[in-house]
C-alpha cells in the first residue's frame, strides 16, 4: 500500500456487465493497492444519479460505452459536461465502432477508445489523474 | 219626529240670558259711575276745605280766635258725608284739640298740617286739621241706586221677551210647526195636499216661498214615483220577454246541432252547444254539460291552443274586429289526436257598438278529413290500379309483339282470333290476314289430315294436363314453301268460352345449328384436356414462385440482422481479446513473481485468482460468439433446423431485441429506444421452432422500431420506448410486443395480416413478414396473433402460444 495519496476515483458506465468487469480487471491491480476506486453504472441515467450522490463527489474520470439502451454515451458527456460545475469530471467513451470518435469529441468527451480495449493506453491515460487526487 | 224643544223657549232663554247680562253689565256701569261721582264730591270738599277754609282755620288759630274756629269746625262738620272734624295745635299754640261732629263707623281720614307766614315771612306749622269721612254714607246710597237700576232694567227686559215672544210664536213658531206636519205627513205613496199658512200675509215672503217650494218639491216626488212605478211596471214586462227571449236563444245555442260557443273579451265562455262538449270529447276533461262551460277560459280548457300562437292570433284579430275562418285546420289535441277543424270566428258588438267579445262556430270535420283522405288513398289506388292495368296491358302488348315466337289464338273449333305480326312475317301474310280463317291454312295439303289429328291432339293433350306441349310440325306459308317449325300450345277460357293459345317457332335455323355442335362439342373436349395439363403446370409454378418469396422474405430479414449481428459479435469478441489480453499479461506477471528469488506469496495467489476469474469469462463470451453465429446460420438455412424443441422464449425475445435493435442503431445510428422487459418468470419453456418464433418476434419488432423511427424523425422530444411483456396463463405464453409510435390506422388495422400488404413503400418491405408471422403463429404453433392499436398512442402485438408438447416435426 502506498503512501495516504487518495485513490483515483473512476465511473464505468456500460450495459454490458462483462464490459464492467473488464474495467474492473484492468485496474485490478491498482484497485488493490488503493491506487484506483472503480464504480459501476449499468446505464446513464444511474450514473447520472450516482455523480450526483454523496459516494459520486469525487469521481475524476467517467468510463462510457457509447451504445446503451435509454441514455447513449454520448447524451452522458453532454448532460456531464453541460450541467456540472466547474471543473465537470473527464469522460472517456468506449465504442466497438472506430468512426464515432469525431462525435464523440464533438459531444465533450476527454478521450476515445475502441474496442477492443488498449488496456496499456487505457492505463496510461488514467495514471495522469494521479497528481491531480 | 216629535218636537222635544221649541224654537221659541229656546230664542227666549237665549234673549233672557244676554238681556240680563247687558242689564247687569249697564247697572254695574251706572253704580260704577255713581261710586266716582261721590268721591269726586268728597275731594271737592276737601279742596275747598284746603283752599278756602284751611287758612280761615289757621289764622284763627294764629290770633286765638276760637268762635271763628268754631265756626270754621261747624261749616266743616256739615259738608256732605264729613263726620268728624279735628284741629290739634303744636305747643307753641298751647297744644289745644278742637273737636266737632261725631266719629264714623267706616271713617276715612284726611290730614292737612296748617301752616302760617309770621312776621319775618315765615312759614311755621302750627298744627294739624283732622277730617274724617264717613264712607258708610257713600256705599248705602250705592246699594240703594243698585238696587233701583236692577229692577227697572229687569222689568223692562221681561216687558220686550214677552212681546218678542208673542210676536215670533205668531208670525213665525206656528207656520213651522204646521210645515213640519206636513213634511212629516208627507208620502210619495199618497196624494199630496198642498201647505196652506193661516195668515194675512199677501206679499211674498221667506215662509210662503218655503211653503211654495215644499208644495212644488211634494208634487214632483209624487209624480216621479208614480212615473217610476209606470216604469217598473214596463221593465217587468219586458224583462219577462227577454229572459224568455234568452231562455229560447241558449236553448236554442245549446241544442244547435253545430260547435258554436260565445266568448267575452277575456275568451271566457258566455255560450256554447252540446254539440261543442261532443265535438271536442270534452267529456273526458269531466265538463257534462256546456253550462259548465260558462266563465271558464277558452284555453284552459284547451290548454294545447296555448301552443298555436296562430290560432291565438286570429282570435286577438277578431277581437279587433277581423273575423276570420278556415276550412281545414288540424287542432292537435294534448292526447296527441288531431281534430280537424272546420272554423269561423265572428266578434259580437255590446249594445253601445264595442266589440264585446267573439263568437266561435266551429265544426269538426276529422271524420270528413278522413273519409276525403280514405278516398284519396282510394282515388290513389284505383288510378295506380288502373295505370298498373294499362301498364299490364301495354306490356303484355308489347311482348306479343315483340316475342321471337309467332303467336295466335283459336276458338274450340280452330278458327285463328288473333296473330301477332311475327306469325304474319314467318307465314307471309298481311295484317288481318288470317283473321277467322281455320288454322289449317297454316298446314301443307298433303299432310292435313295427319296434322289436324296431331294438332287436336295436342289440343286435347293440353286440355287434360292443362300444361303446355310443344311439338314439331312442318309449317305451310302463304307462297306453298315449308319450313320445320315447334309449336306449343296453351288453353285458357273467356266468359266461359275455351280458348287456345299457340306459340309457334321457326327452327330451321335451330336445326342447322344442332349439327354445328354436335361438331364444336367434340373439339371443345380436346382441348379441356390441354387446359388441365396447363393448370396444373401453372399451380407448380405458383407454389414454386411462394416458396422463393417466401425464402426472400427469410433472406431480407437476414438482410437486416446482418449489422446487428456483426455487433453482437463484435462486442464478445471484443471482450474475448481483452480479456485474453490480461490473462496473457496475468500469466506474464505470475512467471515474472514465480522467477524471482524470494516470490511474493500474496502477490502469486491474487494472480492466479485473477487468472481463474478470467478463463470463464473469455469461455462465455468465446461460446456467446458462436452462438450467435449458430443463430445466424439457423436463420438463413432454407429449411434446417426447423425442428421442434423446447424453446426460451424470454432468451429468444432478448436475443432478438438486442440484434434488432444493433441492426437498427447501426443503419440510423441517432436513434435512442429505451427497452423495458417484464417477463413472467414462472413462464415454462414452450414447444415449438426457435427458429420460426425466432423470425416472428424480429419482424414484429423490426416493425416496432420502424414506426419509433417515423416518430422520432417528426417529434423532437419523442422518447421512444419499446416494452417486451410475457404472462404465463392457464396454459399459454402471451407475449406482448408494445411499441408508443404512431399507432396503426383502424382502417388498415385488419390488412396487416394480409400478404403483400406494406406501408413501408417499394423496395423497404416484401410485404409478407407479418403474413408469414401469423401462418407460423396460428398454422405451426396453434397459437394466436392480434394487434391492439391506437392511433397517437401506440401499438401492441399479441403472440399467444401454447404450451405445446412434443412433436416430430412441424
Amino acid at each position: 500500500m502506498s503512501e495516504a495519496t487518495k485513490p483515483i476515483h473512476i465511473l464505468a458506465v456500460d450495459d454490458e456487465p462483462d464490459a464492467l468487469d473488464l474495467i474492473r480487471h484492468i485496474f485490478r491491480r491498482e484497485t488493490r493497492r488503493g491506487e484506483v476506486k472503480i464504480a459501476c453504472s449499468e446505464n446513464g441515467q444511474h450514473a447520472l444519479n450516482f455523480l450526483q450522490s454523496q459516494e459520486g463527489t469525487d469521481v475524476v474520470l467517467i468510463l462510457s460505452d457509447i451504445n446503451m439502451p435509454g441514455m447513449s454515451g454520448l447524451e452522458l458527456v453532454r448532460k456531464i459536461k453541460e450541467q456540472w460545475p466547474e471543473p465537470p469530471p473527464s469522460v472517456f467513451i468506449i465504442s466497438a465502432y472506430n468512426e464515432r470518435e469525431d462525435e464523440a469529441h464533438q459531444a465533450g468527451a476527454d478521450g476515445f477508445f475502441p474496442k477492443p480495449l488498449d488496456m496499456s493506453a487505457l492505463k496510461a491515460r488514467v495514471f495522469e489523474f494521479r497528481g491531480d487526487s | 219626529m216629535r218636537v222635544e224643544t221649541s224654537i221659541s223657549r229656546m230664542l227666549i232663554t237665549r234673549i233672557v240670558l244676554f238681556s240680563s247680562t247687558i242689564t247687569l253689565a249697564i247697572t254695574v256701569f251706572q253704580l260704577w259711575t255713581t261710586w266716582r261721582e261721590d268721591f269726586q264730591l268728597i275731594d271737592q270738599g276737601f279742596q275747598h276745605i284746603q283752599t278756602s277754609v284751611l287758612p280761615t282755620v289757621s289764622n284763627a288759630i294764629w290770633v286765638g280766635d276760637d268762635r271763628m274756629l268754631n265756626i270754621a269746625l261747624t261749616g266743616m262738620a256739615a259738608l256732605p258725608y264729613v263726620a268728624q272734624v279735628e284741629v290739634t295745635t303744636n305747643e307753641k299754640q298751647g297744644g289745644n284739640t278742637h273737636l266737632a261732629g261725631s266719629s264714623a263707623t267706616q271713617p276715612l281720614l284726611r290730614i292737612f298740617p296748617m301752616l302760617h307766614e309770621d312776621w319775618q315771612k315765615q312759614m311755621r306749622h302750627i298744627g294739624d286739621l283732622h277730617i274724617t269721612v264717613e264712607l258708610n254714607d257713600v256705599y248705602s246710597r250705592l246699594w240703594e241706586r243698585g238696587f233701583l237700576l236692577l229692577g227697572v232694567n229687569f222689568l223692562k227686559a221681561l216687558a220686550v221677551v214677552g212681546f218678542m215672544i208673542l210676536l215670533f210664536e205668531r208670525s213665525v213658531a206656528r207656520h213651522l210647526r204646521d210645515l213640519a206636519v206636513a213634511f212629516q205627513n208627507f208620502s210619495p205613496y199618497q196624494d199630496f195636499s198642498e201647505v196652506r199658512f193661516d195668515r194675512k200675509q199677501t206679499r211674498t215672503d221667506e215662509l210662503s216661498v218655503l211653503a211654495g217650494t215644499f208644495n212644488i218639491m211634494g208634487q214632483t216626488i209624487r209624480s216621479s214615483w208614480l212615473e217610476q212605478r209606470r216604469y217598473e211596471e214596463e221593465l217587468g214586462e219586458l224583462n219577462q220577454q227577454l229572459e224568455a227571449k234568452q231562455e229560447l236563444l241558449e236553448a236554442f245555442v245549446q241544442h244547435t246541432p253545430a260547435s258554436v260557443a260565445m266568448f267575452d273579451q277575456e275568451m271566457r265562455y258566455l255560450l256554447a252547444s252540446e254539440q261543442w262538449i261532443q265535438d271536442y270529447a270534452l267529456e273526458q276533461q269531466g265538463i257534462r254539460s256546456a253550462a259548465e262551460l260558462v266563465g271558464r277560459s277558452y284555453y284552459d280548457i284547451f290548454p294545447e291552443i296555448r301552443e298555436m300562437p296562430h290560432w291565438i292570433k286570429y282570435h286577438q284579430d277578431c277581437l279587433a274586429g277581423i273575423p276570420s275562418d278556415r276550412d281545414r285546420d288540424p287542432l292537435i289535441r294534448e292526447d296527441g289526436k288531431i281534430s280537424w277543424i272546420h272554423w269561423k270566428l265572428l266578434p259580437w258588438h255590446d249594445e253601445i257598438g264595442f266589440i264585446a267579445g267573439l263568437i266561435m262556430f266551429t265544426q269538426n270535420v276529422t271524420d270528413e278529413v278522413k273519409r276525403e283522405v280514405d278516398m284519396q288513398i282510394l282515388n290513389g289506388k284505383l288510378a295506380e290500379e288502373n295505370q298498373r292495368a294499362q301498364d299490364a296491358l301495354a306490356r303484355v302488348q308489347a311482348l306479343v309483339e315483340t316475342a321471337p315466337d309467332a303467336i295466335l289464338t283459336l276458338n274450340e273449333q280452330g278458327i285463328i282470333e288473333f296473330t301477332n305480326r311475327k306469325l304474319l312475317n314467318m307465314f307471309g301474310y298481311p295484317p288481318q290476314g288470317l283473321i277467322d280463317q281455320n288454322i289449317g291454312v297454316l298446314l301443307p295439303t298433303h299432310d292435313t289430315e295427319v296434322q289436324d289429328d296431331s294438332l287436336e291432339a295436342s289440343l286435347q293433350n293440353s286440355e287434360r294436363k292443362n300444361t303446355d306441349v310443344i311439338r314439331e310440325f312442318t309449317a305451310l306459308r302463304k307462297d306453298d314453301s315449308t319450313f320445320p317449325a315447334e309449336l306449343s300450345v296453351g288453353e285458357f277460357s273467356v266468359a266461359g268460352e275455351k280458348k287456345f293459345t299457340g306459340f309457334i317457332r321457326d327452327i330451321s335455323e335451330q336445326k342447322a345449328y344442332e349439327e354445328e355442335i354436335l361438331q364444336l362439342n367434340v373439339q371443345l373436349q380436346e382441348t379441356n384436356a390441354t387446359l388441365e395439363e396447363r393448370v396444373v403446370e401453372r399451380t407448380r409454378d405458383l407454389e414454386i414462385a411462394h416458396q422463393t418469396m417466401v425464402q426472400q422474405e427469410r433472406l431480407a430479414s437476414l438482410g437486416t440482422l446482418v449489422a446487428g449481428v456483426a455487433h453482437e459479435m463484435k462486442n464478445p469478441l471484443g471482450l474475448v481479446v481483452n480479456f485474453t489480453k490480461l490473462l496473457d499479461q496475468y500469466t506474464a506477471d505470475l512467471i515474472t513473481e514465480l522467477k524471482q528469488e524470494k516470490p511474493d506469496q500474496e502477490e502469486i495467489e491474487a494472480l492466479i485468482d485473477d487468472i481463474s476469474e478470467v478463463c470463464p469469462l473469455i469461455a462465455t463470451h468465446g461460446e456467446r460468439a458462436v452462438d450467435i453465429t449458430n443463430m445466424m446460420l439457423n436463420h438463413s438455412r432454407s429449411n434446417g433446423s426447423q425442428t421442434w424443441a423446447e424453446v426460451n422464449v424470454h432468451k429468444l425475445l432478448h436475443e432478438y431485441v438486442n440484434i434488432a435493435y444493433h441492426a437498427f442503431r447501426a443503419n440510423h445510428q441517432r436513434i435512442n429506444i429505451e427497452q423495458n422487459f417484464k417477463f413472467d418468470e414462472k413462464s415454462p419453456l414452450i414447444w415449438g421452432s426457435a427458429l420460426r418464433l425466432g423470425q416472428v418476434f424480429l419482424n414484429i419488432i423490426n416493425n416496432a422500431f420502424d414506426a419509433l423511427k417515423g416518430k422520432l424523425d417528426r417529434e423532437l422530444d419523442f422518447q421512444a420506448i419499446l416494452t417486451v411483456r410475457t404472462v404465463f396463463e392457464k396454459g399459454y405464453l402471451t407475449v406482448e410486443i408494445t411499441d408508443n409510435g404512431p399507432g396503426i390506422p383502424q382502417s388498415i388495422q385488419k390488412q396487416i395480416f394480409d400478404a403483400f400488404f406494406t406501408t413501408k413503400g417499394p423496395n423497404k418491405g416484401t410485404g409478407l413478414g407479418l403474413s408469414l408471422s401469423h401462418s407460423i403463429v396460428v398454422e405451426e404453433h396453434k397459437g394466436t396473433l392480434h394487434v391492439q392499436s391506437t392511433e397517437g398512442v401506440g401499438t401492441t402485438f399479441f403472440i399467444r402460444l401454447p404450451k405445446g408438447q412434443e412433436r416430430k416435426e412441424l
